[in-house]
């Protein structure tokens, strides 16, 4: 009889032990060596700010350990840049050649860095289908992050929203996914629009705009889910909610789902839970922020991508799974999108500058609100490795770069004037974030001591910024040279994604932002060019290229043009453009064409609000580099710094692809 | 019942008190072992308890009897039919007991729902005070879109923030104010309706004072029976006032399972009960 009360008092201890247990302290892990990635900073404004006195933090690291331009990748675009970071290889590496690669067989455009298949095999009953194996996200991304080799010497790491690391690598200690993470839906970001206005149903880039019914100032609507994957026909999935309208006091109530929430005219509600049940006992869940627009005249109500829900994410986004919840935990949800500023809000017109920034703030503010929880936890460990990385700068430099450019075509004093300081105030954001770093680093870690093992501080950008004043149409060009043909006479009937060209007459075409391929007999599905033929006429295409003159500014539009040969890495050259084009400043491959469309005009004025960009001459927009001390291996370009981050755990000889690329390292 | 319900509170709030700042699992085993205890006592004078170790004997017996011939598939079956039928009468002669325990059992298990069930707001955080009005106030009011708002006010403390206005729903009969928590403690909330001031209390925790669990009540209701023995942590509303109801918005809260998982602390309260009975059975010379 007294036994199991002496067991369960026996138990009492051992339990309690088990429940005040935190994550204990590892062994030495070599140096602490500390990576902010700040997308996009570039270094002549910068150089301008610190000089300026702007950013004192930026100043003091660079009296301890320096601070010079970090040499990009070719093409310098973000995921290629990154990726290079990552494996210390250049794009005939690691294979990310732009943000969008082509099925040579199928001629269909794809993401370059990841996708979702689905489960292969599905028990069919009825209208349902149950997957018998499970699907999964597919990472094009090749060889060996560097943090892969770390862990393999002994040294934890924390990786937090590395770009092109999704699905994240289930390598690092800690890691979450970052540019690259879909939504919900397997896309980049789609917002929902919801709106009174008549005729107002469309589709547009990033987003849908959904025309609704009020009936006695109530709203009933449906948030938009992927495919349920249950069912064997397409059927959406959806979440219902309501919107109950208060006129005389611009606000109103919102239902979803057993949540309850009231905003008024111009305020963003927190994250709400969206469950979408796709059969009895099985949910999707997600997550939403709403913003309420306006009642009158019309009722707007934005609603962000629909975000995997970090307590419980139905996708990769995190090693181990449950770090993206202990994130959520520590902080608040979060976005887990990659790129969370949504800036097609601003491109489509549906919001103005001011509400893009609100939203471009929520998001800045959460990625500096976790880095002090990360940084806490880090600092608690006795080394190891930290990468974190900041976007801000560079989504918002990206559709604010025009108030910085009395010169751009869209620049409108009476808007832009007011946003002159808008980024060098971001850049100051990431000066307190540097301070906030190097302080306590000093206090905790030693910083400065002159140890043999003294932490080390690196800031570091992908590239820097320039205006994009001017779009070069790549097909259009290739069109009107004869390079290419058309399958419809009418340019503007085209749809896009290559499916305009008439394949059987076409030697060479563009896809990406920097991508030119030849029409490769035997590798394309209709090729026209021999492989003996190939070689004469990418270099014809180079010459003709580089000769290429704006005749509406009379300057040259291309200042280099690469072909894949010049890759010091050929593993993956065979997926990649045969040529990479190097765009002036100022200059940048059109959106039309990045995506495959053949328009009717070869260059035109870029009259987005997408107005600053990096996809040129490589040399035009490098990065930054800043660190604490003098790195062990110096490192001149992004593709260098691996080997570098590795120098200093003392890992020299792996792998042998790190590090001596296309930069080559000092 | 209100008095019963005033009187059940007070014992409670001052129970619980010296547990407010200790893991909430501490206090629910405590009120398991005394609700196992009870449970016990009252088995053992409610209970035929001669008859249950009969019927209980007689079950064992007819599992052996399945065991033993389960070769003869008639026999297993009229064993099988045997233990159905001695099941119920075994769950017949635990029903007055139950029956006993039921009303002492819901309203302990209502008084602890109101101070372990429901996560208090933190500073800084937000919450939505909804009233439900009366249908004969709502319909004095309009009842339509095209009415004018029913004259109703929200007063707050210092420490409630109120940052929106009342937003009126005429489909719902509902008038609902937005509140953010800016200090900790015990807030009334003051609903001036038809000439009637109707108080909410508010709960905010305060990490630093210690002291997180307490009694919460996210609604406070009119004086129907069920409602009152549902929803006993405030005074119930007058039943003939302006106001159904009015409902404060707070989290479900957890508590921790001796660390091992977190769960809702009914499920602990259940689990710790019925092991506690079982432990001390023999002691107490009850048959279950």
């Amino acid at each position: 009889m007294k036994r199991p009360l002496l067991a369960a008092a026996a138990l009492v201890p051992v339990v309690l032990a088990i429940g005040c247990g935190g994550g204990g302290v590892g062994p030495s892990e070599g140096p602490k060596v500390i990576v902010l990635g700040f997308d996009g900073l570039d270094p002549e404004l910068t150089r301008q700010l610190i000089d300026e006195g702007r950013l004192p933090n930026f100043a003091r690291l660079e009296a301890m350990g320096g601070f010079t331009e970090l040499e990009t990748t070719i093409p310098p675009h973000s995921p290629v840049a990154w990726s290079s970071f990552v494996t210390g290889m250049d794009p005939g590496g690691h294979g990310i050649f732009d943000f969008l690669h082509r099925d040579p067989e199928t001629m269909i455009p794809y993401s370059s860095t990841a996708a979702a298949s689905s489960g292969g095999r599905f028990l069919e009953v009825g209208p349902w289908q149950f997957p018998l194996t499970s699907g999964d996200y597919v990472q094009f991304r090749h060889g060996t992050p560097f943090w892969e080799v770390l862990e393999e010497h002994g040294v934890r790491t924390t990786v937090v929203r590395m770009p092109a690391n999704f699905p994240v690598s289930g390598t690092a200690s800690r890691e979450l996914s970052g540019m690259g993470t879909s939504d919900l839906l397997g896309t980049d970001g789609t917002f929902t629009f919801y709106t009174s206005e008549l005729f107002a149903d469309r589709d547009i880039s990033g987003g849908d705009i959904v025309e609704l019914d009020i009936y006695d100032n109530v709203v009933e609507a449906e948030l938009l889910g992927p495919d349920n994957p249950l069912l064997r026909e397409p059927v959406k999935l959806t979440a219902p909610f309501t919107v109950y309208l208060d006129l005389e006091t611009e606000s109103a109530k919102i239902e979803l789902g057993d949540q309850q929430i009231v905003l008024r005219v111009g305020e963003w509600s927190d994250w709400l839970e969206v469950d979408f049940e796709m059969m009895p006992t099985q949910h999707l869940r997600g997550i939403c922020r709403m913003y309420l627009r306006a009642l009158e005249p019309e009722f707007e109500l934005y609603v962000s991508p629909i975000d995997h829900d970090p307590m419980s994410p139905a996708a990769p986004i995190s090693t181990p799974p449950d770090f993206a919840a202990e994130l959520a935990e520590a902080v608040d949800r979060f976005y887990t999108e990659g790129m969370p500023e949504d800036t097609k809000t601003l491109t489509e017109g549906v919001f103005t500058p001011e509400e893009f920034l609100a939203q471009a703030k929520i998001a800045g503010d959460e990625v500096a609100e976790q880095y002090g929880y990360v940084l806490d936890r880090y600092l608690e460990q006795q080394g190891g490795f930290l990468f974190y990385y900041f976007g801000n700068v560079d989504q918002i430099g990206h559709v604010r770069w025009r108030s910085r450019d009395p010169e751009h075509p869209v620049y409108d004093p009476e808007v832009d004037a007011v946003h002159e300081d808008l980024i060098p105030m971001l850049y100051e954001g990431l000066d307190v974030v540097v301070g906030q770093t190097l302080d306590r680093l000093e206090a905790e870690a030693g910083l400065g001591d002159g140890d043999a093992d003294e932490p080390l501080l690196i800031v570091m950008s992908d590239h820097g910024f320039a205006s994009w004043r001017r779009a070069f149409h790549l097909n259009a060009w290739l069109l009107e040279n004869g390079y290419l043909t058309a399958r419809s006479p009418d340019p503007y009937a085209d749809e896009g994604f290559l499916l305009n060209v008439d394949w059987d007459e076409t030697r060479a075409y563009g896809i990406g932002f920097s991508g030119l391929y030849v029409n490769l007999r035997g590798r394309e599905r209709d090729g026209t060019v021999t492989a003996a033929e190939r070689l004469d006429l990418v270099r014809e295409l180079k010459r003709e290229l580089l000769a290429v003159v704006d005749p509406e500014t009379g300057e040259p539009a291309i200042t280099e043009v690469h072909l894949r040969e010049d890759y010091a890495f050929q593993q993956q050259t065979a997926i990649g453009p045969d040529l990479v084009v190097g765009y002036a400043k100022g200059y940048r491959g059109a959106t039309e064409s990045a995506s495959g469309e053949v328009v009717g005009e070869v260059f035109s004025d870029n009259d987005s609000a997408w107005s600053g960009d990096h996809m040129m001459d490589h040399r035009t927009v490098p990065g930054v580099l800043l660190v604490s001390r003098p790195l062990g291996r110096p490192a001149r370009g992004i593709v260098d710094l691996a080997a570098s981050i590795l120098a200093e755990y003392g890992v020299e000889e792996f792998p042998p692809l790190v590090g001596g690329g296309a930069t080559g390292s000092p | 019942m209100s008095l019963l319900n005033a009187a059940l509170r007070a014992v409670f709030d001052v129970a619980l008190r010296p547990f407010a700042a200790l893991p909430p699992i501490l206090p629910v085993a405590i009120v398991a072992l005394v609700s196992g205890i009870f449970a016990l006592l009252v088995y053992r004078w409610t209970s035929n308890q001669t008859a249950i170790a009969a019927v209980k004997r007689r079950l064992f017996g007819h599992l052996l009897e399945v065991r033993l011939f389960n070769d003869d598939l008639r026999a297993v079956l009229a064993a099988q039919l045997r233990l159905l039928r001695e099941n119920l009468t075994y769950l017949r002669l635990n029903l007055i007991p139950l029956l006993w325990m039921i009303v002492p059992f819901m309203l302990l298990i209502a008084q602890l729902q109101f101070h372990y069930g429901y996560d208090g707001l933190e500073v800084g955080e937000r919450t939505l005070l909804v009233v439900d009005l009366a249908p004969a106030e709502a319909a004095a009011a309009g009842g339509d879109e095209a009415a004018p708002r029913p004259p109703i006010e929200l007063e707050a403390p210092a420490g409630v923030a109120v940052e929106t206005a009342g937003v009126w729903v005429p489909s719902l009969r509902q008038v609902v104010w937005r509140l953010r928590a800016d200090e900790p403690g015990r807030h009334e909330l003051v609903v001036r309706a038809d000439g009637g001031a109707f108080t909410k209390s508010l709960f905010v925790e305060d990490p630093e004072g210690g002291a997180l669990w307490a009694r919460r009540s996210p609604t406070r209701r009119r004086a129907a029976i069920l409602d009152q023995l549902l929803y006993p942590a405030e005074p119930s509303l007058p039943r003939d006032g302006p106001i159904e109801r009015i409902d404060v918005r707070y989290g479900t809260a957890t508590i921790s399972f001796f660390g091992l998982l977190d769960m809702h602390w009914l499920i602990a309260f259940l689990i710790l009960s019925l092991a506690f009975a079982f432990a001390l059975r023999n002691r107490f010379g009850v048959t279950l």
